[in-house]
């Protein structure tokens, strides 16, 4: 089942070795309702990562809770799964154990793992590659097992770290549409951080905007599926890239659409 | 070993480097001036090495049967030479292989339980630190003083240098396990025990792995060193009686000796750890071998299965 998230007033704070406080988080809130596909976007550095790490589990927050469905997080759990930026896939195991590892920590059965992992990486195209290595996949492959992994555990809300960052361009629209496919037909709740805006129209119904720790803007992106150029080149589309770039700081009276979508 | 021979198979001018040295030493046993002792020579020639002070070695040949045994009265015979020399190397690889494994099993053990509980790390950490920093050799006087100058006193010694390694080693490796595949684990909701066994001591064995090779090495010198010191028997000790005696051409032989089985270790050990960690990434091969001799094949199969 999908689940419903709610950020109540969460603030986080890290102290830097100098001594000097950084505040990442200041006091957001929102609420994203189930099956949602939200892309967190802003600069470098202004909270996007530390947003998702906090709903994730791997960071407490100094101030305000989180909550997805009906219970706090205070740490990561079953219903959460993420996608990282960096290379996540274990090195020492098959791609079938990968896929599987979620699994068998939650005590499922050989064959049940078997039979899942057998669908997820049909699922992401890599069934012909269950007993390979990692080093014997492309960067994008490995994506795509990272995903599968996730879509094993069934998660109600899956969390992604710009984990297309890395990838060529073809190879990550590739997988934007592969991710897309698989959300619409899991209907799961999804963040996706990006400072990418033209992967953010690509992909979102909604559009958080970060800027020094801050929602600054809660944007609906109500274009068309599937966003294609002349999607992405509409005035809607134009209109939504430029308000994001505002917020960034970004000028745009003259530049055009495309440039505006590589700016991001 | 397997290495040198792969070095030279593949590039065929590094046998060039050992001629070098071959023929350099050669030309030093003749130009160096003549050493005052009779049959001890500054610099031997190899001809010398390997006739008057292999055969030489017999002399370390005691037993009563086989080859003649000088300490008895008998005449100095190659056979009795390699048999000396077999016997002593048996010895010496006995102490080496047994005190090696104590010392792999005990010190990555420990490292590992010690690395699971944060608290136990930072307890144990300044004091490992500390002996890892004690010249070891320094301290084989007094394990023969506490274990006695015998085998068991030497393989003790050797276990203990190389735990002392492989404990710092193992918790180094564990500690350098990138953060981002224990995060993965826990948001995949594995246990604590789990994220363990199967994410952070898998993760540690490459650098384990040079760990090993490192404490191997360390083995050989504790082995011959303590040989060297205490010891009646082991190529060690026939360096002892070398140096003694001045006895140049036989050092190089058990220099040549410990050189080879040291080698020797090295590929067994890097061949065992290989499986070990068969699943890192080669030198970037990308998972593709080139086929040597293949020219343009169908555009379908060049990019059968790359489902990227």
């Amino acid at each position: 089942m999908p689940a419903k998230v709610v950020f109540d007033n969460v603030s986080c704070v890290f102290q830097h070795r100098s001594g000097q406080l950084v505040q990442a988080l200041r006091d957001v809130s929102f609420e994203a309702p189930e099956g949602q596909f939200i892309c967190v976007v802003g600069r470098s550095g202004h909270g996007k990562t530390t947003l998702l790490r906090v709903l994730a589990g791997l960071q407490q927050p100094t101030g305000g809770s989180v909550a997805v469905g009906d219970r706090h997080v205070t740490r990561p759990g079953r219903d959460r799964a993420m996608v990282f930026q960096q290379d996540t896939v274990f090195p020492w195991m098959h791609v079938r154990d990968n896929v599987e590892f979620g699994l068998a920590a939650a005590g499922l059965s050989k064959s049940e793992r078997r039979r899942i992992s057998d669908r997820r990486l049909s699922e992401v195209g890599l069934d012909e590659f269950a007993q390979s290595w990692p080093r014997e996949l492309s960067g994008g492959m490995r994506k795509r097992v990272a995903l599968a992994a996730v879509l094993a555990v069934d998660a109600d809300v899956w969390l992604m770290d710009e984990p297309f960052g890395s990838l060529d361009y073809f190879t990550r629209r590739q997988l934007h549409d592969l991710l897309i496919e698989l959300w619409e037909e899991a209907n799961k709740t999804v963040f996706f951080v990006t400072h990418d805006i033209e992967e953010a129209l690509i992909l979102a119904d909604r559009v958080l905007l970060v800027s020094e720790g801050r929602i600054v803007d809660d944007l609906p992106v109500a274009l068309p599926r599937p966003r294609d150029e002349d999607v992405r080149a509409s005035a809607e589309a134009v209109g939504l890239t430029k308000r994001i770039l505002s917020h960034l700081g970004v000028q745009t009276t003259h530049a055009a659409p495309s440039r505006l979508a590589a700016q991001g | 070993m397997s290495g040198v021979i792969r070095t030279i198979s593949r590039h065929p001018a590094a046998l060039l480097t050992w001629v070098v040295i071959l023929v350099g030493w050669e030309i030093a046993a003749h130009l160096v001036p003549e050493s005052p002792r009779e049959g001890s020579p500054i610099v031997p020639s190899w001809e010398f090495v390997f006739t008057e002070s292999f055969k030489d070695l017999s002399g370390n040949w005691t037993k009563p049967y086989w080859a003649p045994a000088p300490i008895r009265g008998g005449e100095e015979t190659y056979l009795g030479a390699l048999l000396a020399l077999g016997y002593h190397s048996l010895s010496t690889l006995t102490r080496l292989l047994l005190g090696l494994g104590i010392g792999v099993a005990a010190g990555v053990g420990t490292g590992l339980l010690i690395s699971y509980w944060a608290t136990a790390r930072r307890l144990a950490w300044p004091s490992l630190n500390f002996l890892r920093m004690v010249p070891l050799l320094a301290a084989i006087p007094l394990f023969q003083f506490w274990l006695g100058a015998n085998s068991r006193g030497t393989t003790t010694f050797i276990a203990f240098g190389v735990w002392v390694v492989l404990v710092v080693g193992t918790l180094n490796a564990v500690a350098n396990v990138p953060d981002r595949y224990l995060e993965s684990a826990r948001t995949l909701g594995a246990s604590r025990v789990r994220t363990y066994l199967r994410v952070v001591v898998p993760g540690a064995m490459p650098e384990l792995r040079t760990s090993l090779l490192l404490a191997a090495g360390l083995s050989w010198s504790l082995t011959v060193g303590a040989e060297y010191i205490g010891l009646r028997d082991g190529l060690g000790s026939i360096m002892a009686v070398a140096e003694y005696t001045t006895n140049t051409g036989r050092m190089i032989i058990i220099a040549i000796c410990v050189g080879v089985f040291a080698l020797l270790t090295f590929a067994l050990l890097d061949r065992l750890f290989g499986r070990v960690v068969s699943w890192m990434p080669k030198v970037d091969d990308g998972g593709l071998t080139q086929v040597a001799g293949a020219g343009a094949i169908g555009a379908g199969k060049a990019v059968g299965g790359a489902a990227t």
